[in-house]
């Protein structure tokens, strides 16, 4: 569905990575050589960031939040909801965000809820946020998007390890002056091309969930695991997100020509570039900003902004910023955002 | 059009073989899972065709692949 809501504006946006940086090229060893080189010219991912056991994903997006708080001169006392998007909370219960209001030193009287979602995700905090602030007496929300991915992938599944990293984010959205169109699309007939089976409720962990297993292509993996469809999920990006695109664009009653600049989430390189084709993009207007952190899930759209807006910017005012998430549901969705006055940081190590 | 279709296939395999239309798929080293997904997505792009895995499966040579995009008629 599409819709419009009014009286919006980014105040700020930080992003976070881990400080561990792994060469694609030196998996060689596990996956062999001329492989590797294909795979990185393919995927475009050169090197990918990722966390120690015990660093999570809300500790990447705490450090991007005091980041963007301390910079942007946002008393924390004036947030009035934190929304934490992610697929690796910190527990099973209770809402990760929960947790977050009490680090971050938030209001006890502050919203505080968790949405599980990956490569679509930061435009669902968005829309939760936009909702927030046009419908309740909210004045500012912040959001939080990030993944720990790296945890969840067996160290010999080629398919997901030379592909995905880890990153955290903090995005300020307060009510201002601008008007976002939305859309969105759901199609969960694809749940199984891109999950995790086991750790919920419809397979419990279990001694049988942690045996490995070697697929078609020579992967291994557990039940416990992250599994990527390669194939599905390139069919349908290639149908869903043009589809998404012009969605969004016609409840904006904007054509492609007027957009400054499209964010896509940063899948791999091979998808971008066939996308970026199939839409008859400008290539320069549609960073692809995966190749020091690979797909980094709902954290990829704010982080490809971090990585970006100084290029971008030297080009364009980003006052019509196209934002366009897709993959795990299976699910697109997008929105059109003024990034002109907003304050964005570049990436920070975490712990720096 | 056979010749456009080897040189876009060879270009997306990354290959270094001299590809031609009977090339058994089997003799691919590139023809793994990156290079099916590749496929997928040329067809797509490049000939506005949609195809799924089970056709790739029964595909046994360079010119099956080539009957999988190409124009009817």
């Amino acid at each position: 569905m599409q819709f419009t809501i009014n009286g919006l504006h980014i105040l700020g946006i930080a992003t976070v990575v881990p400080r561990r940086i792994t060469h694609i090229s030196d998996m060689g060893d596990v996956f062999g050589s001329a492989d590797i080189e294909r795979i990185i010219n393919s995927s475009g991912v050169q090197s990918i960031r990722s966390v120690d056991e015990k660093i999570c994903a809300s500790d990447l997006c705490i450090q991007a939040s005091e980041h963007l708080l301390s910079k942007i001169c946002v008393d924390r006392t004036t947030i009035d909801a934190v929304i934490f998007v992610s697929q690796t909370p910190d527990y099973r219960l209770p809402a990760t965000s929960a947790l977050m209001q009490q680090r971050l030193g938030l209001r006890n009287d502050v919203l505080a809820f968790d949405i599980n979602y990956g490569c679509s995700g930061y435009i669902y905090g968005l829309v939760q946020a936009a909702m927030l602030l046009s419908a309740t007496t909210c004045n500012k929300v912040l959001v939080c998007a990030g993944d720990t991915i790296t945890k969840l992938i067996h160290p010999k599944d080629r398919s997901a390890k030379v592909l995905f990293g880890d990153a955290g984010s903090a995005t300020i959205i307060e009510r201002g002056y601008e008007n976002w169109p939305f859309h969105f699309y759901t199609d969960g007939s694809g749940e199984k091309h891109l999950f995790v089976p086991a750790g919920g409720s419809r397979i419990p962990y279990h001694s049988n969930t942690c045996i490995e297993f070697t697929d078609e292509e020579g992967n291994i993996r557990t039940q416990n695991n992250l599994y990527m469809n390669g194939m599905e999920i390139m069919n349908f990006a290639l149908k869903y997100v043009p589809l998404s695109v012009e969605g969004v664009l016609v409840e904006s009653k904007l054509n492609k020509e007027d957009i400054n600049a499209f964010i896509f989430h940063q899948a791999n390189k091979l998808m971008l570039d066939f996308l970026i084709k199939k839409m008859k993009l400008p290539k320069d207007s549609a960073p692809i900003a995966l190749q020091n952190t690979g797909n980094t899930g709902p954290a990829s759209i704010p982080l490809a902004i971090s990585i970006k807006w100084r290029e971008l910017s030297e080009k364009t005012s980003l006052q019509k910023t196209l934002f366009c998430g897709f993959g795990v549901g299976l699910s697109t969705a997008s929105t059109i955002v003024d990034l002109s006055k907003t304050l964005i940081l570049g990436p920070c190590e975490y712990g720096s | 059009m056979e010749n456009i279709f080897l040189e876009k296939l060879t270009e997306i395999l990354d290959t270094q073989l001299n590809l031609d239309m009977d090339i058994n798929l089997g003799n691919i080293e590139e023809w793994d899972s990156l290079g099916m997904v590749s496929f997928i997505a040329m067809a797509d792009v490049e000939y506005g065709k949609k195809v799924i895995f089970s056709d790739l499966k029964n595909a046994q040579t360079v010119r099956d692949l080539y009957m999988l995009v190409k124009s009817e008629g």
